[in-house]
């Protein structure tokens, strides 16, 4: 089972954010509420739980809990610029809502 | 070949209807009819305009069920929660603006300055242009009628952009105006989700107003496109409203509207009630009072009074926020309310007690059925953790003191407060509808609202006579002087510099008249 695809500018863009924090814990993929009818995918920096799916992607390892990635499907993350700022744009093959990567987010350590 | 997406109910899981998914080509053909239709909309007279919602609302009153359980059929609320909160305050905003708009974007005059006699001076209402109306699933058809009539009865044209969950909607709107005598072309819905047709609109620069009802997170980008162009905005976004119950509040009243105010619409809306605090010493007889009505409202599709959530990912972020309290320490009421599971996406309405400040549930916004009960001792710490979200929608305080109950109102820092009510703000088409802080930018409704649609002219006439002024080439002797007594006389405080200014500045003020005249 294929959770997580990346291209090779957002492993470098992740891999890069990882170190300069110095983390070497997981990044986990959650579902966020974005206040008034809009979900979305999120990351951070997180342990493994025992519920989690867990894939390793070009040396990064990514989490996701089971529930969300029944919700989700397969998940795509590319690194972004527009509107003058740099970000993550995280779309999935069972869209969480209808604007799912309209907007970017970063890596919450 | 046109891609497409299908509605699909969430109480049943069965489609409801299928629209094309319409990407930035189609979306801007869409806008293209929207500004073809704009001149002779917006040239007719506004009591034509008027005429047209008059008719509209008349239609959905004598069809008030039909479209109520239209919403019902994709949103998954119950047949009374969409007539009482879409199909209701469509109507009477409808009715509000049809006798009402010709006064509001009437010509206002203003007071002419003394320095500039012989001249009228007033400002006018003009339409901006084509408007987007992007409209969530909530609320599908309220939320749509309401930005959409406003900039129709103020003569803009329409490209409405509703929820992909709720297209049937917004596609409703549409055609109960139509059907009401607006011409084809005026009010138009581009369908399709908001990564791709959500996108496409907000890209395109036919654009001349943005009206979104959403999330924080999407309007701020969409306020950034906006931006980019210079293109007003209004933004409806979330909130996390507190109720605060006072030791001098009716205990049932506030009871009764809390629970209503937390649960209709299974908790999806925007001004719900999410918190409520409760001073100390009636905290137990409150917490009573709301689980005897809680645990009797009747939960699940058909028989409901609390129907289906929408979204299954919202469904999900309530089984998070009530994992979370409940790991912290907080206690579910009614006891054992979520052993029996209801069908599809119907969550029991739920009461958490024993809850603190760092819980999601107290913190981020639920749009939900929960509703977290804390116990306050001290107003002031209250109304901190009122104030203390990053939003500012509305709020709630119970108290037969009334005294009391405004001065909490006066401290909580939102777009609107009700005293010993929930939520109705939103029903009262004469009360600006807004929030502050991360609850939006600006409003609608009321003789605010229907003016937020129009760009604001402001018109001088001269009919003075003059063939030329006194500030004009070439300047006329003393006019320095003339004009320093002239300002003296008009804004001193003191009577007698008033009247040593009048003997100065009036021979220069008929020396003004005289030269004008040459």
């Amino acid at each position: 089972m294929h959770i997580v695809n990346l291209d090779a500018g957002t492993v470098r863009a992740m891999r890069s954010a990882l170190s300069q924090r110095g983390s070497i814990q997981p990044v986990r993929i959650d579902l966020r509420f974005n206040g008034c009818c809009d979900a979305s995918l999120g990351l951070c920096t997180d342990a493994v739980n025992d519920d989690d799916l867990t894939e390793e992607f070009d040396g990064l390892t990514f989490i996701v809990d089971r529930e969300t990635f029944r919700l989700t499907g397969e998940i795509t993350i590319s690194y972004v610029s527009r509107e003058g700022g740099d970000g993550y744009v995280i779309t999935s093959d069972k869209a969480v809502s209808e604007w799912e990567g309209f907007s970017m987010t970063d890596i919450i350590f | 070949m046109m891609k497409t997406f299908d509605v699909v109910s969430p109480m049943t899981g069965q489609k409801v209807a299928s629209y094309p998914l319409m990407d930035a080509k189609e979306v801007d053909a869409v806008i293209a009819r929207a500004r073809e239709s704009l001149a002779a909309w917006s040239g007719a007279p506004v009591r034509d305009r008027m005429k047209v919602l008059a008719r509209a609302a008349e239609i959905l009153a004598d069809n008030a069920l039909y479209y109520a359980e239209r919403v019902s059929d994709e949103n998954g609320k119950t047949r009374f929660d969409a007539l009482m909160a879409d199909v209701y305050p469509s109507c009477d905003i409808m009715h509000y603006y049809a006798q009402k708009a010709d006064k509001f974007l009437a010509p206002v005059k203003v007071e002419g300055n003394p320095m500039m006699p012989g001249r009228k001076m007033y400002y006018v209402f003009e339409p901006r242009g084509v408007i987007a109306i992007i409209s969530p699933w909530n609320y599908p058809f309220g939320l749509s009628v309401g930005p959409v009539i406003s900039a129709v009865a103020a003569g803009n044209t329409v490209v409405l952009k509703p929820s992909s969950q709720t297209t049937n909607s917004g596609m409703l709107v549409k055609r109960l105006l139509e059907r009401a005598g607006l011409p084809e072309g005026v009010v138009n819905v581009v369908t399709g989700n908001g990564s791709i047709t959500g996108e496409a609109l907000i890209q395109s620069a036919g654009i001349d107003m943005f009206f979104f009802t959403g999330s924080t997170e999407i309007g701020r980008r969409v306020n950034i496109k906006a931006a980019e162009r210079l293109v007003p905005a209004v933004m409806e976004l979330g909130g996390k409203d507190t109720a605060i119950v006072t030791k001098n509040a009716d205990l049932d009243k506030a009871a009764n509207a809390i629970a209503w105010g937390a649960f209709t619409n299974s908790g999806q809306t925007c001004i719900g009630m999410e918190i409520c605090l409760v001073e100390r010493p009636v905290y137990a007889a409150f917490i009573e009072k709301l689980i005897n009505i809680v645990k009797n409202i009747k939960s699940g599709t058909g028989v409901g009074e609390v129907g289906s959530m929408t979204m299954e990912s919202q469904y999900k972020i309530v089984e998070m926020q009530v994992e979370d309290a409940v790991a912290k320490g907080a206690k579910l009421l009614p006891e054992g309310v979520l052993n029996c599971r209801l069908s599809g996406m119907c969550h029991p309405p739920v009461v958490l007690t024993d809850v603190t400040e760092d819980m999601k549930v107290m913190k981020e916004e639920t749009f939900g059925p929960l509703l977290p009960v804390m116990p306050y001792d001290d107003v002031e710490d209250a109304v901190r953790i009122a104030n203390s979200t990053t939003y500012g929608l509305s709020g709630a305080v119970f108290t037969k003191d009334m005294e009391e109950g405004r001065r909490i109102a006066g401290k909580i820092k939102t777009g609107s407060v009700n005293i010993n009510d929930a939520l109705i703000t939103f029903a009262v088409p004469g009360l600006p509808f807004g929030g502050v802080k991360e609850s939006g930018i600006g409003c609608y409704h009321s003789e605010v609202g229907i003016r937020a649609f129009t760009n604001i002219k402001s018109i001088t006439e001269c009919k003075n006579g003059n063939k030329k002024e006194f500030y004009q080439y070439p300047a006329i002797a003393g006019a320095e002087e003339g004009l320093v007594d002239a300002l003296r006389f008009m804004y001193t405080q003191s009577n007698s510099q008033k009247m040593k200014s009048f003997f100065k500045v009036m021979p220069f003020l008929l020396r003004m008249q005289k030269e004008g005249k040459k």
